[in-house]
């Protein structure tokens, strides 16, 4: 009977302030949404470049393994209508080679085939009345230093194509990379810089709202109220509004991530390449909660200065 | 074997910047007793009121309410004395996007966490039905004049049953009807135990039951109804 008494009591108490904090929150809320309006839109537009960047960075990662992956291997263009005596001594001649791990004959047909695979080209390939692609020896490396010493060493043999014998472009993966750091830390730099103006905003609109409601502040603490029963509701419509914002940027990366699916169709180009509904649903689901948390520490930063 | 009391301020002296608002003061409130405190404006009466809650703390002397040490009671103490001690403050102090229902149950539900909501809207209810306010449960602060929101925030006071009640003016606003009504109504919580100072500078309020304290000059210099000339007869 005791313990049922105290569970009871534990109940309503629990119940008792739930209401009171997050009741109280939603309420005060709901009255004051407007001067959360500048927090929301400020947060919603750090939330959004920050998934875009996400959504960017994970394509970019996708791009940069493949491109690591396919880096050890150079791909020998084959003229057209080189004779297969010429292409069998070539393959001989590179299997020789003790720098070279493996050569493997891809023909204009199977070339065809693995471009229809990627994004926009399918529509591309069937717009063209021949087959533009040649067939090719891909060569893979022991090493991807020694990538670029058997291109040259085999760029100038006649039975490669020669306007582009080989697929070797030295530095650009170095360059990829490259300009993947540096993009990378631009767009950190204006991420923090986002992140700055929008906790100055939030918190001044949290700071405006509990200066607004001083009086009854300073009711409930005539009345008894603990320090986290009179702070915790503002704490609640900080989250909120930071809800309200990670819910907007969330929304608004989906739409866009929905038009750059359809923009890749029509331009023949993966625009983001890697990335998938299922990976975008997981950005949108980060920022709702990256906003929950960013609304709460916008309130304490707001309240810090007005508590006393 | 007597009973500790309620309030209890020991040679309590209080300034503000260089003016003495109060100087050795000493009072004892006994549970269920009734007492007016008395003076012109400027006298005092809302500094004691205010060093009994624990808004103030005094420059010297001890004050003591409800077992709480307020003169050097730490936040949490003022807390738990807040909760034991209701406040009809002089300015009502309502909150002013609740309504009358609402403000009460607030307070209610501050003071005991654990009471459920159905008990304390009933309890509230009662309570503003206490003081003539039962058909104005649903008006905000605005929509009530200014003796219906004395009334609120007196309602406020008594629905959670306090051990003490302190009320600066409370019938300042109110007809001599509805006053003579509020008074019972403290004198009952009196007599059910709870310890009442009232302040007032009313000249209304003689030959009630009660003790009065004429506070003059930041002294409490006579306790005798009969020294209080300036008073008026309201029965």
């Amino acid at each position: 009977m005791a313990v049922h008494r105290v569970l009871t009591r534990a109940g309503w108490t629990g119940a008792g302030i739930a209401a009171l904090v997050i009741g109280g929150g939603v309420r005060n809320w709901i009255r004051n949404v407007r001067t959360a309006t500048p927090a929301i839109g400020s947060m919603s537009l750090l939330l959004l470049l920050t998934g875009t960047l996400a959504l960017a960075w994970l394509s970019v990662s996708e791009v940069l393994h493949t491109a690591a992956s396919e880096a050890s291997v150079v791909h020998l263009y084959l003229r057209s209508g080189a004779s297969d005596e010429d292409v069998d001594a070539l393959i001989h001649r590179l299997q020789a080679d003790p720098r070279v791990a493996a050569v493997t004959y891809v023909s204009s047909a199977e070339a065809l085939r693995d471009a229809r695979r990627r994004p926009g080209l399918a529509q591309l390939i069937d717009d063209s009345a021949t087959n533009p692609f040649p067939a090719s020896l891909d060569v893979e490396a022991v090493t991807l230093a020694d990538v670029g010493r058997i291109a040259s060493s085999v760029a100038a043999q006649p039975v490669l194509d020669p306007a582009g014998p080989t697929s070797y472009d030295a530095g650009a993966y170095q360059s990829m990379k490259r300009f993947v750091q540096v993009a990378g830390a631009i767009a950190a730099a204006v991420v923090l810089g986002i992140a700055a103006v929008a906790a100055v905003i939030a918190g001044n609109a949290m700071r405006a709202a509990v200066l607004a409601r001083q009086d009854e502040v300073a009711i409930m603490r005539l009345l008894g109220a603990s320090g986290w029963l009179v702070w915790a509701p503002f704490l609640v419509e900080g989250w909120i509004t930071g809800e309200v914002a990670g819910a907007l940027g969330a929304g608004t990366l989906l739409a866009l991530f929905a038009a750059a699916r359809n923009a890749s169709t029509q331009l023949f180009t993966a625009l983001l390449p890697g990335v998938d509904w299922a990976t975008c649903a997981f950005c949108a689901a980060g920022l709702v909660v990256l906003g929950g948390l960013l609304g709460a520490a916008a309130s304490v930063a707001g309240l810090w200065g007005v508590r006393e | 074997m007597t009973s500790r009391p309620a309030i209890e301020l020991d040679r309590v002296a209080f300034s503000y910047g260089k003016t003495a608002a109060l100087r050795d003061v000493s009072l004892v409130l006994q549970p269920g007793e009734l007492a007016y405190l008395v003076g012109p404006s400027g006298a005092g009466k809302t500094t004691l009121l205010k060093l009994a809650h624990g808004q103030l703390r005094p420059a010297s002397g001890s004050v003591v309410v409800c077992g709480v040490r307020v003169h050097r009671a730490r936040r949490r103490a003022i807390r738990t004395l807040r909760r034991r001690v209701s406040v009809v403050f002089e300015d009502y102090r309502l909150v002013s996007r609740l309504t009358a229902l609402e403000n009460v149950v607030y307070a209610l539900r501050i003071a005991d966490l654990s009471l459920p909501p159905g008990a304390a809207r009933r309890c509230a209810a009662a309570a503003l039905a206490s003081v003539g306010l039962g058909g104005r449960l649903g008006a905000y602060p605005r929509e009530l004049s200014g003796g219906q929101r004395q009334r609120v925030a007196l309602a406020r006071a008594l629905a959670s049953r306090p051990r003490a009640l302190l009320a600066d003016e409370p019938v300042a606003n109110l007809d001599r009807g509805v006053a003579t009504r509020v008074l019972g109504l403290l004198e009952h919580v009196a007599d059910e135990g709870t310890a009442v100072l009232i302040a007032t500078v009313h000249s209304g309020l003689a030959r009630r039951p009660g003790r009065i304290l004429h506070l003059r000059e930041g002294t409490i210099d006579d306790q005798s109804p009969d020294a209080l000339p300036w008073l008026s007869i309201v029965s």
